[in-house]
């Protein structure tokens, strides 16, 4: 059953249209709500005035700052599974975090929200708020805010939000001995999910019981629970909060925004359901984003290409407010040396106030940014040496027998980093044989004379995934034979209601059709950690497994009493119990869930039914890890940058499904394609959005996508009961690494890419100035 | 606002509404008629999720209004399984080849295939991937949506046996695009 291409549980309804997104959830008496926005990066409100929109036909009311005490709550600075340890951080300072406020820090901030009827009556609403505003100098920049003289963005707070420090082995020696040093900056933009499902909110009072109703796109929903349980001063079993059919999240949805806490405050005020989804335009303004990064780094090398040490410091922008420590850039820390040997090591990392949104985790959260500072390491000390680039990575690679390999640094659960059972010389490997490093490189030469270009790059990624602290599952057989799992997790597309059931149907024997996976409410399981960090294969599957084998004891105890047999002469197989010897005694599961609810032996089980809840609690987070190949071409006339070959090579373990695993990184393939060709959250030097919509923000199409080679494996490891690693952020990682160094190497040494994504202007710059008859080959000179 | 009465035929039923002017077709389809399955994703017709088909043209409901869509006939994706609730050959084809994740932009895929086998049946990869660029996916990275496509293309090219198609193809379906023209010579 495990890793079978099962039939999707989840297909039926989402292809016939009875999914239920929370832009579908309409309640008797419903109101809609619309957001007044800031169109300034950096602003006093000196006065909203509402008269105009209170008079429009359906508008109900509007409300801002001051309105209601609730409003004055602070969002939560730290969120989900966002902190489970203090690595590296030296020095944090959060601003507070209001709902509403007078003092405005970026464009699209909430400024005031309109109540009304129906969503046109709540959007004339919005523009017929009159706002006036005293409009202050705005930084998007993190070089500006840092200087020391800069405005700033929170009155009582440095721009210099958080500090971190890290080092392991004599940097300073390695640099004075070594033969060679270089010094890069490395530039990656910031990036926006764009699920195509924006944020929403809906929430409904319930007078008679004093409890609250949300449903919610979010990917946290205990921690949703638990913020608004504070906010509304009621219990947190009185808030239950849905969060089941989400239009995707990549961790956009992971975080804690104002319109959470607006939504049932005024449900509750107001005592009538409220509704509110996000606009793109308003994602795009609004929503959190990754986060420009910069990476200064000064390498230290030999002349065989060996690396001797590794200076960086990092530059995060996390926006106007600092909701996750410094994750990211910890992250970044983490992966970056992917599966590369870095004998010392010193890094240093500032979080930098800036008016923009709140910088929070985008699919692969900081390993993007690991994969291309490495990679691009790489290969200028290729450019440097005259080593072929793949020589470089050889030399440098953590070999099968260096394992288990501790770097030095220390993972963000605080356990140090140690990579075991993994073989990056075989990812290697396979990528070079499987992708014809060497015929490609014998081509480039040739075409080159013809005047064609072509280039080859690769990236490798690792991927820590499976972050606890933990997650649970409870199993239980009903009386008409089905098996609920309940889960405390929700899905934004990951699949979760099939492969669990595999894990399920595996574990306790039971029929794949007669499982219900149940996650995305808060009244499922008491207590859960949310989606996000590749975490919940991991932590809720082996919950999963273990809840199953549980509940396949206590069947396997009462079959024994009930088919008058020894346990061991039990045998459990497609839902139903019977004895070895004799295939007539035979109990199917619901006949078994029947029998056992009165029976008094289960006094001794924990009770009438045959059910187990159990958590798992990983030790640490499990390494996954990939090679990518890229060949591009690139049009002489338009710099245009055709794919000749694309080759995915990767370890995550036992896949559970293997369609849905290649679905995950064809998913995040495509993410981090345009991560590498256009995507970019850009700002103006007034703060002003240059991306505030789908026409302006490159997602990529299905035309812009290349067929996509996957090669899989399965390294086994011994980390967990089912022996599976991550994957829902192995995707993105490599492929704006792969594609940036493939593009260099057919441009050739008169430009060094070091830039995501890659500018065409400079691509179209060199071929300007550089016909490729006159290019000698990159990778082979 | 002025109202105005239309009449829709939408899945094969006739439905008799008043709405304001400035309705979007696709807000009087989720909002009135709780036809839900179609979705709004963007503000700027990108994203093809809220896609259905209106007189076997494949056409973004928030990009039309309601008003001009009387008297039409409109297919939904809650019109695409059969009567028996059997899901209809690109919908089955979807769900093979795991061509949808998290659902939201599925609704749009799977009318825009309806147009693309009806109007190219022996679609090859490029020409698939060119007729659904109007629908972004950003979950599957469109890498099994394409293969699903070829696989209800397939089915659909097995099963025709000379039938008519079940979409009528329109001569010049949309005289102003060049891209049709280069399809169909003319
Ligand atoms: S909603 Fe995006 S194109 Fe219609
Ligand atoms: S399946 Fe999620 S957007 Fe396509």
């Amino acid at each position: 059953m495990i890793g079978e291409n099962v039939r999707r549980k989840e297909d039926a309804r989402f292809l016939t249209g009875r999914g239920r997104y929370v832009e579908d959830i309409q309640f008797p008496g419903m109101l809609y709500l619309g957001f007044v926005r800031s169109p300034h990066a950096h602003a006093n409100i000196r006065q909203v005035d509402p008269s105009a929109a209170r008079a429009i036909p359906g508008v109900v009311d509007v409300f801002w700052a001051g309105s209601l005490p609730e409003f004055d709550e602070t969002l939560p600075a730290i969120f989900g599974t966002a902190s489970t340890g203090p690595s590296y951080v030296d020095q944090l300072e959060l601003p507070p975090h209001p709902v509403f406020q007078k003092h405005i820090t970026y464009v699209g901030e909430q400024v005031a929200v309109v109540v009304a009827e129906s969503p046109y009556a709540a959007a004339d609403g919005v523009e017929a708020v009159k706002v006036d505003y005293e409009v202050l100098p705005a930084l998007t920049d993190w070089a500006q805010a840092m200087a020391p003289d800069a405005p700033r963005i929170h009155p009582e707070f440095s721009n210099r939000a958080a500090h971190l420090a890290h080092s392991y082995g004599d940097v300073d020696a390695a640099m004075s001995e070594a033969e060679m040093v270089i010094e890069r900056r490395y530039e990656t933009s910031s990036l926006k999910s764009v699920a195509i499902e924006g944020r929403g909110v809906a929430a409904r009072w319930d007078g008679n019981s004093g409890s609250m109703e949300i449903w919610s796109t979010t990917q946290m929903h205990y921690a949703v629970r638990d913020r608004l349980s504070q906010v509304l001063k009621i219990a947190p079993d009185n808030v239950r909060v849905i969060a089941r059919d989400i239009g995707g999240g990549f961790g956009l949805k992971g975080a804690f925004y104002p319109e959470d806490i607006v939504a049932p405050v005024l449900a509750r005020h107001l005592n009538r359901p409220v509704r509110w989804t996000e606009t793109r335009i308003e994602h795009m303004l609004s929503s959190n984003h990754s986060g420009r990064q910069t990476h200064d780094v000064k390498v230290a090398f030999e002349r065989d290409g060996r690396i001797r040490a590794l200076d960086l410091v990092l530059y995060k922008e996390i926006g106007a407010y600092c909701h996750f420590e410094m994750m990211l850039a910890s992250n970044t820390i983490n992966h970056l040396p992917t599966h590369y040997r870095i004998p010392a090591l010193r890094v240093e990392g500032w979080g930098i106030l800036t008016n923009t949104p709140t910088a929070s985790p985008y699919r692969g959260a900081g390993r993007q940014e690991a994969s291309f500072t490495m990679d691009r390491i790489l290969d200028a000390i290729a450019r440097e040496t005259g080593l072929d680039p793949l020589e470089v990575r050889r030399r440098n690679l953590v070999r099968r027998a260096d394992m288990p390999y501790r770097s030095g640094l220390i993972y963000r659960d605080g356990v140090p980093v140690c990579y075991d059972h993994l073989d990056f010389e075989r990812l290697l490997e396979t990528t070079v044989e499987k992708g014809d490093y060497a015929g490609w490189r014998k081509r480039q030469a040739e075409w080159r004379a013809q005047g064609r270009r072509i280039g080859i790059g690769i990236g490798s990624y690792v991927e820590a995934g499976g972050i606890g602290p933990c997650e649970g599952a409870s199993v239980a057989i009903q009386a008409n034979g089905r098996i609920a799992v309940k889960i405390g997790v929700n899905s934004q597309g990951q699949s979760h209601e099939t492969t669990l059931a595999q894990i399920c149907a595996k574990a306790l024997g039971a029929d794949y059709t007669e499982i219900d996976v149940l996650g995305g409410d808060t009244k499922m399981l008491r207590t859960g950690f949310g989606t996000g960090a590749s975490r919940v294969a991991v932590n809720t599957g082996n919950a999963v497994h273990l809840a199953s084998l549980s509940v396949r004891k206590k069947l396997v105890t009462m079959a024994a009493i009930l088919l008058k047999c020894e346990e061991g002469d039990i045998k459990i197989e497609s839902g139903a119990v019977y004895a070895r010897d004799n295939p007539q005694k035979i109990m199917r599961f619901g006949e078994m869930a029947l029998a056992c609810s009165r029976h008094p032996a289960m006094a001794s089980h924990g009770g009438p039914d045959l059910e187990a809840t159990e958590f798992f609690y990983p030790p640490t987070v499990v390494w996954s890890s990939g090679v990518n190949l890229a060949v591009v071409e690139l049009d002489a006339d338009s710099g245009r940058v055709d794919i000749l070959k694309y080759l995915f090579v990767h370890d995550s373990g036992e896949p559970l499904h293997p369609q849905v695993v290649e679905g995950q990184l064809s998913g995040g393939f495509a993410q981090g394609f345009g991560a590498a060709m256009g995507e970019r959250v850009a700002y103006a030097a007034d703060g002003q959005p240059l991306s505030a919509s789908l026409l302006d923000y490159y997602v990529p199409r299905a035309t812009d996508i290349p067929d996509v080679e996957y090669i899989h494996f399965a390294f086994p490891t011994p980390d967990n009961p089912l022996g599976i690693k991550a994957v829902g952020e192995s995707g993105p990682n490599a492929p704006p690494a792969t594609l940036a160094s493939a593009i260099n190497d057919a441009l050739g040494n008169d430009i060094e890419i070091t830039e995501l994504p890659v500018r065409w202007n400079h691509i179209v710059g060199v071929l300007r100035n550089a016909p490729a008859s006159r290019i000698n080959a990159g990778g082979m000179s | 606002m002025s109202a105005h009465d239309i009449t829709l035929h939408i899945n094969g039923k006739r439905h008799d509404c008043r709405v304001e002017a400035r309705t979007l077709l696709v807000h009087l389809l989720r909002e009135k008629l709780g036809l839900t399955g179609t979705h709004v994703g963007c503000d700027t017709t990108q994203c093809g999720a809220c896609t259905i088909s209106l007189d076997d043209r494949a056409v973004k409901s928030c990009t039309i209004l309601a008003v001009q869509a009387d008297g039409c006939d409109i297919v939904t994706i809650e019109g695409m399984a059969g009567e028996n609730g059997e899901l209809h050959a690109i919908q089955e084809a979807f769900s093979l080849e795991h061509g949808l994740q998290c659902g939201f932009c599925t609704p749009g895929m799977v009318m825009s295939t309806r147009q693309l086998l009806a109007r190219y049946p022996d679609a090859e990869v490029d020409e698939i991937r060119h007729q659904l660029e109007g629908n972004i996916c950003r979950c599957t990275g469109y890498h099994n949506i394409i293969k699903a496509v070829q696989r209800a293309a397939a089915q659909a090219r097995s099963s025709a046996d000379g039938r008519e198609p079940a979409v009528t193809k329109h001569a010049a379906p949309y005289p102003t695009d060049l891209h049709q023209r280069r399809h169909h010579g003319s």
